[in-house]
């Protein structure tokens, strides 16, 4: 068969792009260690309190060693479970020192929710039955906008809250 | 034996089509897309 230079050319550019893409997916896959958000345990969605960390004591902010944060969340229509503050009322911003490490860790009640802090790379869905998990760290200062990502119903665009790294 | 149209192909005139115009826009497009790709892999990393 007879192929025009030209089309040498790009056929080796098409196949040499294929190889350099399946690298980096086998580098972010083996090296990096990434994977869905939600594939390491599941939950039942009807009784989430059985799992320590959505226990409603448990939720929110919680510093677990020098500079290591996890955060736990229970998503459901149309919230964010932040735990609540001193006054007993409901926290929607959470404020973390700037280089921290942060776990969070999120389910929902109900149906599924998506979980961004816009701006960083959590970026998680958030499904019945699963637990989501997203460890970063809070490199830049700045606030920072939880916004749900997936359309869960008439109040969607009322699921938000807010990152405050100092 | 068939006698040739006059106006007919040759397979040999593939040899000569000009390719340069095609090869550049392939090219533009495959850039467009590594680069794209990579711009996004690149904030993925720095954030």
């Amino acid at each position: 068969m007879h192929l025009h230079k030209y089309e040498k050319i790009w056929l080796a550019f098409g196949m040499a792009s294929l190889v350099v893409f399946l690298l980096v997916i086998g580098f972010a896959a083996f090296w990096k260690g990434t994977h869905p958000q939600s594939s390491l345990d599941m939950i039942d969605q009807n009784n989430i309190e059985a799992y320590d960390n959505f226990k409603p004591e448990n939720l929110g902010l919680q510093e677990v060693a020098d500079g290591k944060y996890k955060v736990n969340i229970v998503a459901s229509t149309f919230n964010y479970d932040f735990g609540v503050d001193k006054d007993e009322k409901p926290v929607k911003t959470i404020r973390i020192p700037q280089g921290s490490t942060v776990l969070f860790t999120i389910t929902t009640k109900d149906v599924v929710h998506g979980f961004q802090v816009a701006g960083t790379n959590v970026n998680m869905m958030v499904e019945p039955g699963h637990i989501s998990r997203y460890e970063t760290v809070m490199k830049k200062k700045g606030e920072y906008t939880i916004v749900c990502n997936e359309y869960c119903g008439i109040g969607h665009h009322q699921m938000f809250g807010k990152v405050e790294v100092y | 034996m068939a006698k040739k149209h006059p106006n007919s192909q040759a397979p040999a005139a593939n040899e000569g089509s000009n390719l340069k115009g095609t090869f550049i826009m392939v090219m533009i497009l495959g850039i467009l897309m590594v680069g794209s790709w990579f711009g996004a892999y690149w904030l993925f990393i720095s954030r």
